[in-house]
């Protein structure tokens, strides 16, 4: 019975997705797993926001029926638009499928025997659980109560919201359950990152490599803030993958600028960080854009992302959420005063780079695939793409500038590893359209 | 040549990961683990939900141990997480004239309705119950 709610949970979310990404997709056939992982990421987008607004005024059955009206309204509505749409045949599929789903079963095996800890219980599913016991609306003295900083209030609602709509469809709080949603992010990295490489290189091996190089990224997969632990990092790393490859579709094509848009906005709404990864590729979008004489445009599709942003101070603001213990306020003076950090961050940085125990040697391979990139000119329409991986770390790094922890070094130690974890996925596919082919390399 | 590095070494620390254990899906998995990997308590979520729901919802809570033990700050949260909507807050032990790294000290003036002590023994003053060998609750009554 809960396998079937959980299902029936899952069910809504791809709807909503199917119906955003049916008016969000860019003016070209869309193939039938690029469509899957398109509603599960924007389906999760979607429903958290649709949970988030309604439940200020419905709670219990009256929000769950209202919620899922409202998912099943947008996936109508999708299935309308599309109903004469052609679908794109994705060489390979049937392998891809084929290969995927043991590599899911054991995913989802190790995310049920491992229980939550650390960020993904007490930042994460904490709001899920309060939410739950208020009937899907987490209560504005939550944003507010001093005793409970420690849980970072100011953190956005993505992740939270997500497994509230399934605690709310499975009649309470299940964290086995919502632990089931690695899943859901696991499905949606790996058949955006198959589809779009393959799409964008034409090539299916190539898609191929992508998607086996991800499960090989131990950090990605089973490590803190790796898939199986659902914490918000591998949701974040996957909307930067999908944001990054709606870029390269725009960058080779020039469409796809209203799926830019929604992962832009979508960002910083999974996590804080992601303003920077948001901020970082829009830059990347406006440098594209701007060659291609379609800034104006461009410059539209950072708008969602911004009100986005906006919209979540504000609310902040009025429920008094407490502030961040863990940074001072960003000023140069401080910049300066905490100057003596950089050689800690940088090695550590360095360190970080180089433990195969967590990346295997994907930054290895990425800085070899960077090199092509730079000096193949078969390659040109991806050299936006190695800043775009290397400009947040040297980002992130600077942050620790302004850390407010005692001890700097652990604060860097405990956090540096899942701040990279978006990058990777953007370096996967670096990795992948660089890697030299067989007929080539002889 | 690369890729085939790459493979073997992430199966080989798949290999070194790879839990056998079989899928647990009960409602309260995470806090049951903590519960017994902090306080040695089994069933711990059940137990100590018990325990919170004796004190009324707005009254403070506060959860004393060492406070040099980074183990404090999640007996701390796990408290926390069951307590809602109480507040609860964690003050810790570090000897004399020093300052615990790992507490969440209450402003002051707070009278918390219940203490918990946590790896360390209660004041023999104080009427107390223990849970499990390293955790304890005392009603104030404040």
């Amino acid at each position: 019975m809960k396998a079937l709610a959980f299902l029936l949970a899952e069910l809504c979310i791809a709807l909503a997705g199917f119906g955003l990404a049916a008016f969000l997709r860019p003016a070209r056939a869309v193939s039938r797993v690029e469509m899957l992982g398109l509603s599960l990421l924007l389906g999760s987008g979607a429903l958290s926001v649709i949970l988030l607004v309604v439940s200020q005024w419905l709670r219990g059955s009256a929000l769950l029926v209202t919620t899922a009206a409202l998912a099943l309204a947008l996936g109508v509505s999708g299935w309308w638009r599309l109903r004469t749409a052609e679908w794109a045949c994705l060489p390979g599929t049937r392998l891809f499928f084929a290969a995927l789903a043991p590599i899911l079963i054991v995913i989802g095996w190790q995310a049920t025997n491992h229980p939550l800890t650390a960020d993904g219980l007490f930042n994460f599913e904490i709001r899920a659980q309060i939410a739950a016991a208020h009937g899907g609306h987490l209560p504005h003295a939550f944003f507010s109560d001093a005793s409970r900083t420690w849980m970072h209030q100011s953190y956005p609602l993505f992740l939270p919201l997500h497994q509230t709509w399934i605690y709310l469809t499975l009649g309470g709080v299940e964290q086995g359950w919502a632990q089931l949603l690695s899943l859901h992010f696991v499905l949606a990295a790996a058949t955006l990152l198959y589809a779009g490489t393959t799409r964008l290189t034409g090539a299916a091996w190539r898609g191929g490599v992508a998607v086996a190089l991800l499960f090989l990224v131990p950090a990605a997969m089973f490590l803190p803030g790796g898939a199986t632990t659902l914490w918000a990092d591998f949701p974040l790393a996957v909307v930067f993958l999908a944001a990054v490859l709606a870029v390269a579709e725009f960058t080779a094509q020039g469409r796809g600028l209203a799926l830019c848009a929604a992962w832009f906005a979508l960002l910083p709404w999974v996590k804080r960080e992601g303003l920077i990864l948001a901020a970082v590729l829009g830059l990347a979008l406006l440098w594209i854009a701007w060659r291609r004489g379609e800034l104006r445009r461009a410059v539209l599709a950072l708008v969602p992302m911004i009100g986005g942003v906006v919209a979540w101070k504000v609310f902040l603001t009025a429920v008094q959420a407490g502030g961040d213990r863990d940074f001072f306020p960003v000023s140069l003076a401080t910049a300066i005063e905490n100057a003596d950090r950089l050689p800690i961050i940088a090695l550590a940085l360095g360190r970080e780079l180089l433990t195969w125990e967590r990346w295997n040697l994907l930054w290895f391979a990425a800085l070899l695939a960077f090199l092509r990139i730079a000096r193949d000119t078969r390659l040109m329409a991806w050299r936006w793409l190695p800043p775009v991986v290397l400009l947040p770390i040297a980002l992130y790094s600077c942050t620790y500038l302004f850390s407010a922890w005692e001890n700097p070094a652990l604060h860097i130690v405990t956090s540096l590893p899942r701040l990279l974890l978006p990058l990777a996925m953007a370096a996967l596919i670096g990795i992948a359209v660089a890697v030299p082919a067989w007929d080539e390399k002889n | 040549m690369l890729l085939g590095v790459f493979a073997v070494a992430g199966l080989l620390r798949w290999s070194q990961a790879f839990s056998v254990a079989a899928p647990d899906l009960a409602p309260d998995r995470a806090i049951d683990a903590l519960a017994r990997q902090h306080f040695g308590l089994a069933d711990g979520a059940a137990i100590l939900r018990r325990e919170l729901g004796t004190f009324p919802i707005d009254e403070p809570l506060l959860i004393f141990g060492p406070g040099n033990d980074w183990t404090l700050t999640e007996a701390h949260f796990l408290l926390s997480y069951l307590a809602w909507p109480r507040p609860v807050w964690c003050l810790g032990d570090a000897g004399p004239a020093t300052r615990a790294r790992f507490d969440h000290p209450p402003p002051p003036g707070v009278k918390p309705a219940g203490l918990f002590f946590y790896k360390v023994a209660p004041p023999v003053e104080l009427p107390s119950r223990a849970l499990s060998e390293r955790l304890s609750v005392a009603i104030t009554g404040s």
